[in-house]
């Protein structure tokens, strides 16, 4: 098979691959605008970008378009210039200028078109018009001076530059000189910071310095003739010149720090640019490169440092699998062969077709390169040659390659070679002398002579005078080793794919981690310049010791995208100044100074805060009187490139208890409802989740109410104490003067009391008089009421009530008066067969009714000598009281109504026919149910075998009344066992109960059922018993009187 | 005639306006193409100022950038006229922003200060080298904005200036304003005009050049001026209402001119100004015309005619027959 590839012409093919570079386009709809002619960036890492459709700011996350609609006087803006002072100035294409300042705009003319701003210092801008001059200092423009210029740069106060409109270029200085130094200058640009000079004559680059003196110095001359460009713009960054063209994108060109030497890159739309027509670009101050195209808007281009080769063809993108630089070439060994690197383009070199490469390692005037399964070969003057080692078995895979003086050893798949030059002898070392494995994947040779190997499933292990060792650290043993360098000759540094890196110095092993620095714990290789930068590379970044570093603490670089697809032991630095990492995604280059600890560090603001939905000033302190405060504060940090990395935690102190949980989208925190107090507003900038040490405040004091403040509490308490104070000094005052008052009150009312007192004793003198006449009188009207009681009662039982007891063997009486004497009064009459019986109440009761009682007794006992019928009694018996209490005036006016109410009856005693006549008062008659009723009186009430019924009485009095009638009679027959009752109403209307009420008709109704059928003295203890109970506690309130008799 | 011949000529015409509507000159007007002649050519070549400005109209709608092209720019070649050797520049000028049109200067018939007023967007001298010979140069991308705004014209305008600069031959050239920076794709609602045309006219006399003032309310006459004639043309007036009515024809080198009193019905109409050859020529004639207003204002031509080709209405006599 060698024999083959011996034998095989050598081709050279151009297949084509080239370099891309990944642009990142802001579409329309970000930018809005498709037409850009200026971009710049101020000192808060804002980028501005003039287009024809406004003047747009983009912080990192958004575009904000300023327009007419933000008081711009037009929309077209053509020139930017940041004057260092937290001023951009904008000029608009039609005429007019201003600058713009803390998103503030103000215009400052609005016609003069502006061809060029330029600072003399800090605060002295100067604004080149088509027709003058103009200066802008402490806020006020004026006119300096008419020259015909184009552009103007100011180096310091004294010395300065300017285009004529005849594109004539002149130094001038503050001592009146004034050079012409250039003819046919197209287009010019500054490096202030080095005085340097770029311009574009007649197809020319020159680099142009300018000493402190005056005197110009052309640092370098490049003819750009060949590319037949139509230049639009120059711009000078560091050390970088930017052409832009039209059709033919834009030409970097980036010089040493001599300017003497420099490297090119072309920017077209076959590597990456959207457009060939390019009107100005930008370096902001993270390294990115902004683009801004004449008609398809912007571009940038991050991370401009590191750069990315690749197949031009999908299908050829292989492995990368090492690098090497030999004979001033670039060389690539990948899964397709070997590779070089001539310009932009890889030249595919096809002396080894198909073949897997391992590795490639220069050594004196060879290049050796080992391949996977195709053996061992060397280039050496343009020829490839594949190396036979004289023993019988020759390696396939060639795994690492190192050299010793006479000798170059090679790591393989079947042991370690060592061939010795001097004596053309070969040894193969394998697991018989000892060797962990036959497959050794990598291996070094340290200063000290000692053998580092690294083997599948085995730990790392060495091999010295003779000897294997195997390594562990801390009792683990060290596996997955990915790649291993000596540094410095007396440290072994070895990575690994999980556990992070080893440094094994002084016989002992140390380990470091994420928590030293790294970016992951999973390395690919590790690298170092020769000033002992040690550069270790992870998937999608970078860890960096830096030289001067003596305590192994590790910075990293992130984000690296172009890292995605690393692999192992890929790296190799090409003269100390370019780091290039083997992927399977293509090559990668990074210039090794970009490594640098010194990253960018965002700017962080708290650029606005809103309270009570206005904006506060910033350059006040925040101080608010009491009041109910919502309020915004607005904070950024503007990172362009790794926008999304940036979070932010904020807390305010006074509120707040606890920091926020990181945020990364939002800027703003919100508070509502604040209360009196001092506040302090704390954010704190995150990038990569890590803290960077940045934060900002603000303070915001709310005053206290009044009624919280110090003065009120004392003015309050003053105001209590003087009130306080005031009200006991008149509460003093008046009560001395009351109490003067009332001594003289008393003084009266003393001599009026002995005054009185003397009157008084006169009085109790006759009050005792009095008294005692008095005591005497109730003597003698007792002594006469008691006198009448017995007149009365000796009337009563002459009353011949007596005459029922002998015709009715069952009979009671209940009389009880309500006083000595009473207005109640019962009587009767007996002649042949008719018996007569009366219960009377008189017009009230004590001694003005027992009056009336005997007079009623006497009438009777003198009518029934000549009436017979008992309604014929009543009648008489009202007219003679009339009479005899002279109750009608001659004028037949009722004067007097004094008389009584009265039931009377008479009973036949053979045929017990019964006739009844009552003024008011009704006669009950208590009979069995299932006796005969009796048709003509009322039933008043029943129980299951008794009926009561009542005869029917005339509403009037025995007395005056205004409608007199005669009086009614009622005659009905009694049987026997029927309970016959006379009653008067005093004990139907006597009070009492539990609810201090009459005892009532149908109460009484109830009683006389209740004791139908008994004795007549048990019916008259019932009677009474329950009237007493009734009674109970209460003041009988007339006289009671009931006859009850049993027939 | 066959309807569908008719038809298809008919569309072929729509077409071609379609296609050519923004290239000046236009099939509308008919002339070969303009010229402008190196400084030191003597006038009777026909080119009075050795300067030719041209405006371009690009609607304030538009948003993509256009291009404007020149179709043979260089002076070398068979569209130009020799003068013993070629040995003539010329420059092409593309101004915008303020002042391209609205300075009065811009608008005036000669170079006169003032009339080059406005942004410098663009500028190319071309020389007697064969690059461009029967081809198209193109300027930009163009920002339709970076012109000057124009009401009355509704949009921005571009002014083209063609300058001879030395020599003494004349540069035959077409404009084109085209979305496209490789082919003329017309710009849509675009035009283009000037004020003073100088031109090239063709050769047989069975052509008929155009030229198409319009005339707004406010004109009360127009003086049609023509430069180098070499009276070898007819110059006619056709408008709705007037047909073929004659204007003076200069003679070699010099100026002459008509004045006619704008009818009523002409208002808000063009009117077709016909220049024929009065015979057939070996030689092409290089003349200048433009028209003018009643207060001596000069007024422009549009590549289009504003409002169509204008028709003669004829007035018809009906005759009765009883």
């Amino acid at each position: 098979m060698k024999y083959i590839i011996l034998t095989f012409l050598t081709i050279v093919t151009v297949v084509g691959q080239s370099q891309i570079y990944n642009f990142k386009y802001f579409n329309d709809e970000e930018v809005q605008s498709n037409f850009i002619y200026d971009i710049k960036q101020d000192d808060k890492d804002l980028i501005y970008i003039a287009s024809s459709n406004g003047l747009i700011i983009f912080d990192g996350i958004r575009f904000n378009k300023l327009t007419i609609k933000d008081k711009l006087l037009d929309n077209f803006i053509d020139k930017l210039f940041f004057d260092g002072n937290n001023k951009v100035w904008f000029a608009y294409y039609n005429g007019g200028f201003g600058y713009i300042q803390d998103e503030k705009i103000v215009n400052l003319d609005s016609n003069k078109i502006v061809l060029d701003f330029s600072s003399r210092l800090n605060n002295e801008i100067r604004i080149s018009t088509e027709r003058k001059i103009l200066t802008y200092i402490n806020d006020t423009l004026k006119d300096v001076k008419k020259i015909p210029t184009t552009q103007i740069h100011y180096f310091n106060k004294e010395q300065y530059i300017y285009l004529d409109n005849e594109q004539n270029l002149y130094y001038s200085d503050n001592n009146n000189s004034n050079l012409k130094i250039f003819q046919a200058v197209n287009f010019l640009a500054i490096n202030k910071e080095q005085n340097i000079i770029s311009l574009m004559s007649n197809s020319n680059l020159h680099i142009i310095k300018l000493d402190t003196v005056g005197y110009l110095t052309e640092l370098n001359k490049i003819s750009l003739e060949q590319f037949k460009l139509e230049v639009t713009n120059i711009d000078f960054f560091s050390n970088f010149v930017e052409i832009s063209t039209k059709n033919n994108g834009f030409i970097e060109y980036e010089f040493d720090n001599n300017f003497k030497t420099y490297s090119t890159k072309h920017f077209r739309t076959n590597n990456g640019l959207i457009s060939n027509n390019i009107r100005c670009t930008l370096f902001d101050n993270e390294g990115n490169l902004w683009i801004g195209s004449i008609d398809h808007g912007i571009l940038m281009l991050p991370n401009k440092k590191i750069s990315t080769y690749k197949s031009k063809y999908e299908h050829q993108n292989e492995n990368i699998n090492i690098i090497e630089e030999f004979d001033n070439n670039i060389y690539f060994g990948t899964d397709n062969g070997l590779k070089i690197l001539y310009k932009d383009r890889f030249i595919k070199e096809q002396y080894i077709p198909y073949a897997q490469i391992t590795e490639l390692k220069k050594h004196k005037d060879k290049l050796w390169i080992g391949t996977k399964n195709n053996g061992l070969f060397y280039l050496q003057n343009g020829n490839i040659t594949p190396f036979f080692f004289n023993v019988p078995i020759q390696p396939k895979t060639i795994n690492c390659i190192q050299f010793e003086k006479q000798s170059i050893l090679v790591a393989t798949n079947t042991g370690l070679y060592i061939y010795k030059y001097n004596t053309n002898t070969t040894q193969n070392i394998t697991t018989y002398d000892g060797l962990a494995h036959n497959v050794i994947e990598n291996f070094i040779i340290d200063s000290k002579r000692t053998f580092w190997f690294d083997s599948p499933n085995s730990p790392l292990y060495s091999y010295k005078d003779g000897k294997f060792e195997y390594h562990t650290k801390n009792g683990f043993t060290l596996f997955d080793i990915t790649d291993i360098i000596e540094i410095e000759e007396k440290e072994i540094w070895i990575t690994t794919s999980s556990d992070g890196l080893f440094v094994y110095k002084g016989n002992t092993f140390k380990q470091y981690t994420t928590e030293d620095g790294l970016l992951t714990n999973n390395i690919f290789f590790i690298t170092k310049t020769d000033s002992n930068k040690i550069i270790i590379g992870h998937k999608n970044g970078l860890s960096i010791k830096t030289e001067n570093d003596t305590n192994y603490n590790f910075f990293n670089i992130g984000q690296i995208n172009e890292l995605e697809y690393i692999l192992n032991r890929s790296s190799f630095i090409a003269n100390n100044k370019k780091l290039w990492i083997g992927t399977a995604n293509g090559a990668i280059l990074l210039p090794i100074k970009y490594l640098s600890d010194k990253k960018h560090i965002p700017n962080l603001e708290i650029f606005k805060i809103v309270i009570n939905k206005k904006e506060a000033n910033l350059n006040k302190e925040i101080d608010l009187i009491y009041g109910n405060y919502f309020i915004d504060f607005n904070f950024k940090a503007v990172l362009l490139n790794k926008t999304k990395s940036i979070s932010y935690q904020y807390k305010l102190e006074g509120f707040d208890k606890n920091w926020t949980t990181l945020s990364y989208n939002k800027t703003f925190a919100r508070y509502q409802s604040l209360k009196d107090g001092n506040y302090n507003f704390i954010v704190k900038l995150f990038i990569n989740n890590t803290y960077t040490g940045i934060s900002k405040n603000v303070n915001v004091k709310i005053h206290k109410p009044y009624w919280k403040q110090y003065w009120f509490y004392i003015l309050v308490a003053s105001s209590i104490i003087i009130i306080f104070l005031i009200a006991v000094y008149i509460f003093n005052k008046r009560s001395i003067k009351l109490r003067k008052i009332l001594e003289g009150k008393v003084k009266e009312r003393t001599t009026e009391i002995v005054i009185i007192n003397k009157d008084l004793e006169k009085l109790s003198e006759k009050y005792l008089k009095e008294r005692n006449f008095a005591e005497l009188q109730t003597q003698e009207l007792l002594e006469s009421i008691s006198y009448a009681k017995r007149i009365q009662d000796v009337i009563l039982e002459n009353s011949e009530y007596d005459v029922w007891a002998k015709v009715f063997k069952d009979n009671f009486l209940i009389y009880k008066p309500k006083e000595s004497v009473s207005g109640d009064f019962y009587w009767g009459y007996k002649n042949d067969d008719e018996i007569y019986l009366s219960i009377g109440d008189c017009t009230g009761h004590g001694v003005p009714g027992a009056l009336i009682s005997i007079l009623g007794i006497s009438l009777l006992s003198e009518i029934i000598e000549t009436k017979h019928n008992t309604n014929h009694i009543l009648d008489e018996l009202r007219t003679r009281i009339i009479n005899k209490l002279g109750q009608i005036s001659p004028d037949n006016t009722i004067i007097n109504r004094d008389g009584m109410d009265i039931a009377i009856l008479r009973l036949n005693i053979k045929t017990k026919i019964a006739q009844c006549s009552s003024a008011n008062n009704p006669v009950y008659i208590v009979r069995k149910r299932n006796e005969k009723t009796i048709n003509n009186l009322k039933v008043l009430a029943e129980n299951k075998d008794l009926i009561l019924y009542s005869t029917t009485p005339d509403k009037q009095p025995i007395s005056a009344f205004e409608k007199m009638k005669d009086f009614t009679v009622t005659e009905f027959q009694l049987q026997e066992n029927d309970n016959v009752f006379l009653f008067s109403d005093g004990y139907i209307d006597q009070f009492g109960g539990k609810n201090d009420k009459k005892f009532l008709r149908k109460n009484f109704h109830n009683v006389l059922l209740s004791v139908y059928g008994l004795p007549a003295a048990e019916q008259e203890k019932i009677i009474w018993n329950i009237m007493k109970e009734w009674m109970q506690g209460y003041e009988q309130i007339d006289d009671i009187s009931i006859i009850g008799i049993t027939i | 005639m066959n309807k569908k011949l008719i038809l298809i000529i008919l569309l072929f015409s729509i077409f071609n306006q379609i296609t050519y509507s923004q290239i000046s000159p236009t099939p509308f007007e008919n002339v070969e193409s303009l010229i402008t002649f190196g400084k030191e050519a003597d006038d009777t070549w026909g080119d009075d100022d050795h300067s030719q400005v041209h405006f371009f109209v690009i609607p304030k709608t538009e948003t993509k950038s256009v291009y404007i092209r020149v179709y043979d720019p260089d002076i070398s070649g068979d569209l130009d006229t020799k003068n013993n050797t070629f040995n003539t520049t010329t420059s092409f000028v593309i101004y915008g922003g303020k002042g391209a049109y609205s300075i009065k200067a811009a608008r005036s018939i000669d170079p006169i200060p003032g009339y080059d007023k406005g942004k410098v967007l663009y500028k190319k001298i071309f020389g007697s080298e064969l690059t461009y010979n029967n081809k198209w140069y193109t300027f930009g991308p163009i920002n339709p904005k970076e012109g000057e705004y124009s009401e009355q014209f509704n949009g921005y305008i571009f002014k083209m200036i063609c300058t001879g600069l030395t020599g003494d031959d004349g540069n035959a050239y077409r404009y084109s304003l085209s979305y496209k920076k490789d082919r003329n794709i017309e710009i849509e609602n675009g035009n283009v005009f000037t004020y003073e045309m100088s031109f090239k006219l063709y050769r047989n006399k069975a052509q008929v050049a155009h030229v198409y003032p319009f005339i707004t309310k406010d004109i009360k006459s127009i003086t049609v001026r023509n430069f180098d004639a070499d009276n070898d043309i007819f110059i006619r007036l056709t408008s709705i209402a007037r047909k073929l009515v004659n204007s003076k024809v200069s003679l070699d080198g010099l100026w002459s001119s008509s004045t006619f009193l704008i009818d009523d019905k002409e208002i808000n109409s063009s009117i077709d100004i016909q220049l024929s050859k009065k015979t057939n020529s070996k030689y092409s004639n290089d003349m200048v015309v433009c028209i003018l207003n009643q207060y001596k204002e000069t007024m422009p031509l549009f590549t289009i005619p504003i409002g169509g080709k204008p028709k003669y209405l004829y007035k018809v006599k009906v005759k009765y027959k009883f």
